[in-house]
């Protein structure tokens, strides 16, 4: 039984479709990639799983976690799951933090609300901080924005999960601390054994932390399969477009046009 | 915030006095005729006024008197009246006992009305609920706050009789008469405010709510309750608090408007008539009351809200 | 409500989506007024000062609005008054903006100890309410519409100098401003062609917001008798004098009382309105 069995999943906010019919699993302890570009319904697929869509979002299908409907569920039993049990991590790791509370209760609070025994020095320390009394003493804003992901990562993962849901966790941050991020995210979710649902829109960081792909496009759900499998032999017209682009800069012969997902698919 | 910026803000603080102060002052001193003349009438002789402006300290250069003047203030000494010789600062003490109260429970009406109407409006406003209470806020800005002091003794003091419509019975004499006194002007003069502060109630708690870190807080299992109570709180308290320092030189010009609506003995009415009468040095002090009061309010309210806030700190 | 209290409004509160309606109505409302006020300049039913042996009549055919204790036609007072009022709101943010915008415009300009004094002194006139000025003025000078006005208008020079600099220093920050300095455009130039149509937005709204406080102060003022003397109908003079019949004819002093607060909630309106339709292209420009 896989942990995650997202079945038909429909999201409409307003007059928009933002999710169409999407089905797909995730197994135990599995890494699965999530790709598209803005727009595409990915980031609402991750809120509907965690159970925090919009008060206006209208939803259909089965959301089954560990054997439960998150979409019927009870929100006193989500928030139950929320934190314990799945963790989301967000993009924007600089507004993301409370900015008037020490970032060492923010942590805290996750380990109180679900009753769980942790240090949070120890938290900090497993996401690479080496002098955690400082940082738990801080405030949001005197971390940069690669430290503040990293506490963001904690807390998601504080109480051992068994899903980790990260919506572009390095988008936002320089090049250069992305990869130590993706990495410490890596490094986490193996630790615990967890599965992982990674969103980008950047090929490079899922092609490189994930077994499964999933492709969206406007809602749609429009390939998946095993990661190679999806970049070496492409079936949607939109998956062949989009690694077109994305490896056609080295590939380009000088003073040649290139190629645009356009190209590939029909773009309104 | 350290020690520096503190003491940066209040030299800022004293030059705003201060420049404030000659502002008043030279106003005030370029006047024609003299206060003597008006005092002992026009049948006095030259003689009498030239010793009267002399005893009164009038015919000192303008520099002079003007630090005279400001070390009266200072020592709180505020002078006699040219018009009545009572002794100012008396005039101004019992005054206070009015308009302080009633400053006082004006702010009391205006956060207890704006409070629970901004937060309702915000997590109302998609339906017809959160239109009607902004529509409501809309108006109650709107309307005057003299309109509405006279709509309040229309309705409970000539209609129902409940409060009186006018005047104040001293505190020393009796405790409940003048705080009933004070009821209808309070009501008039908060609800107004309340209907501004509800605007930034609301806009307090919609950032709040569309904020990341509320999001946040809720991906690790908050209910929505608590997470706007633990997180929302203080974070939206800040917004509100500056605003609240903004409104208060508001309050206390409303009292002003409200002291002559209910006919009641306060500051308000003390510079007013001084005005009328132009007895001078008492609209001298009373404006200096008013502007230091002003500037000190809106001081502490920097400093608190730089304390609240770690960011500015 | 304060100007202090309106600028930060003008920066903080997020449009909604029911505003365009505001735009409508408030627009509506000073429309009608405007008319009335135009109106009045040619013509009233009556004569407004004037008085008549018809004293505090109900409504009527011959008088819609009744009339006063003196037997004037308390609706030729209101259109006369509608006229005093918009003169007055008028010229205090006339005198507010072009006193105001200059100043935040050099200050952001010309940045440094300029910028840092400018504002020192805005600072300065921004912690004196209006009303403390009109007092003082008419301490000095005696009250009159001017002494209302000035106080007025002088007491929020500092809001269109903020809202001006503010909106200033994000245009001056902005990269196309820097493509124009590299052409050497001058200082004086990019204001004029850049910044002012830029910031143009912004200050209709302020200007907006800023009438209708501009209209409460105004009426404050004449209720206390700080403002045009006697007999100019002016609606918070005639509140003022409508007062003692409270209780014998309590529409006599709610009608110029409904008038002021019409009036101001259809700049507020306006304002709020114009803030939400303008604010995306706002949004898109920086």
């Amino acid at each position: 039984m896989s942990l995650l069995a997202v079945e038909r999943l429909t999201v409409d906010v307003g007059d928009t479709r933002a999710v169409a019919d999407v089905s797909f699993a995730v197994a135990q302890g599995e890494r699965v990639g999530l790709i598209g570009e803005s727009g595409s319904g990915k980031s609402m697929t991750a809120l509907a799983v965690i159970g925090l869509l919009p008060d206006e979002a209208r939803s259909s299908g089965r959301v089954d976690f560990d054997g439960r409907d998150m979409l019927s569920l009870q929100e006193r039993e989500r928030c139950r799951l929320r934190g314990d049990r799945i963790g989301m991590i967000f993009q924007e790791p600089m507004t993301a933090l409370n900015p008037t509370m020490r970032v060492g209760r923010q942590v805290a609070e996750v380990l109180e609300l679900h009753h769980r025994s942790g240090d949070v020095l120890e938290l900090l320390r497993r996401v690479e901080f080496r002098d955690p009394e400082r940082i738990a003493h801080a405030y949001p804003h005197q971390l940069s924005g690669g430290q503040r992901q990293r506490i963001l990562c904690a807390i998601a993962t504080a109480c051992s999960p068994a899903l980790v849901l990260a919506d572009e966790p390095t988008t936002a941050l320089d090049v250069t601390v992305q990869a130590q991020v993706l990495a410490l995210l890596g490094r986490l979710v193996a630790e615990e054994g967890a599965a992982l649902l990674l969103i980008s829109h950047d090929l490079a960081v899922v092609a490189g932390m994930c077994d499964r792909l999933l492709v969206m496009y406007r809602g749609e759900l429009v390939e998946q399969g095993p990661t190679r499998a999806v970049l070496d032999d492409p079936q949607h017209p939109y998956t062949k477009g989009l690694l077109a682009t994305a490896t056609a800069l080295h590939a380009a012969p000088r003073g040649s046009v290139l190629p645009t997902v356009s190209d590939f698919v029909a773009v309104a | 915030m350290n020690a520096r910026y503190l003491a940066r803000r209040l030299a800022t603080l004293i030059a705003t006095l201060v420049a404030a102060s000659l502002a008043v002052f030279s106003l005030l001193s370029i006047l024609p005729g003299s206060p003597a003349q008006v005092i002992l009438g026009t049948q006095a002789t030259p003689d009498a006024v030239k010793a009267l402006t002399a005893q009164l300290g009038l015919n000192h250069p303008l520099w002079r008197q003007y630090v005279h003047w400001i070390h009266g203030l200072v020592t709180l000494d505020f002078g006699h009246s040219y018009i009545s010789q009572l002794p100012i600062g008396h005039q101004i003490a019992q005054a206070l006992g009015v308009t302080g109260p009633l400053i006082g429970f004006g702010l009391l009406v205006g956060i207890v009305i704006a409070v629970p109407f901004g937060v309702a409006a915000a997590l109302f406003r998609r339906n017809v609920a959160g239109a009607a209470i902004t529509s409501v806020s809309q108006i109650g800005i709107a309307v005057p706050n003299f309109i509405a002091g006279l709509l309040l003794i229309l309705v409970f003091a000539v209609k129902l009789g409940w409060l009186p419509a006018s005047g104040f019975t001293p505190w020393s004499q009796n405790g409940w008469l003048a705080f009933k006194s004070l009821v209808l002007p309070s009501i008039a003069l908060g609800v107004v405010e309340g209907a501004l502060l509800s605007r930034y109630v609301r806009s307090a708690v919609l950032d709040v709510l569309r904020s990341d870190y509320l999001r946040t807080a809720r991906a690790k299992g908050l209910s929505r309750r608590q997470a706007l109570v633990r997180h929302g709180f203080r974070n939206g308290a800040i917004p509100i608090l500056t605003v609240l320092g903004l409104e208060i030189p508001s309050l206390i010009i409303g009292a002003v408007v409200i002291e002559n609506v209910f006919t009641l003995p306060g500051v308000g009415t003390l510079l007013l008539q001084a005005v009328s009468n132009r007895d001078l040095l008492v609209v001298q002090d009373v404006v200096m009351l008013v502007a230091v009061t002003v500037l000190v309010v809106n001081f502490l309210v920097d400093a608190s809200y730089r304390l609240l806030d770690p960011r500015l700190r | 409500m304060s100007a202090q209290a309106a600028e930060l409004l003008t920066r903080t509160e997020r449009p909604s989506r029911g505003l365009h309606a505001s735009a409508v109505i408030g627009g509506a409302i000073v429309t009608g007024i405007v008319v009335l006020a135009l109106v009045a300049l040619f013509w009233t039913p009556y004569h407004a000062t004037i008085p008549t042996d018809q004293v505090l009549a109900p409504m009527s055919w011959h008088h819609p609005f009744g009339t006063d204790e003196y037997g004037r036609d308390v609706l030729s007072r209101l259109m006369a008054g509608a006229k005093l009022i918009l003169y007055a709101g008028a010229v205090s943010v006339v005198i507010a903006v072009v006193g105001g915008v200059p100043i935040g415009l050099a200050a952001a300009a010309r940045g440094g100890l300029v910028d840092d004094l400018l504002m020192r002194v805005v600072d300065l006139v921004y912690a004196f309410p209006a009303l403390l000025a009109a007092i003082v003025l008419a301490a000095a000078v005696g009250a009159s519409t001017t002494t209302a006005m000035l106080a007025i208008g002088i007491a929020s020079i500092p809001v269109f100098a903020r809202v001006s600099r503010a909106g200033a220093l994000q245009v001056l920050e902005s990269e196309y401003v820097l493509a124009a300095r590299a052409y050497r455009r001058s200082t004086a130039a990019i204001v004029w062609r850049h910044v002012l149509p830029n910031i143009r937005s912004l200050l209709i709204v302020q200007a907006s917001l800023l009438f209708a406080i501009a209209i409460l102060a105004e009426a404050g003022l004449s209720y206390l008798g700080l403002g045009t003397p006697p007999p100019a109908p002016t609606w918070g003079a005639m509140v003022q004098d409508a007062q003692q019949y409270l209780g014998r004819d309590p529409l006599l002093v709610f009608w110029p009382g409904i008038f002021i607060a019409l009036a101001v909630l259809g700049f507020n309106l306006l304002g709020d309105g114009l803030r939400d339709l303008l604010d995306p292209r706002l949004r898109e420009r920086r």
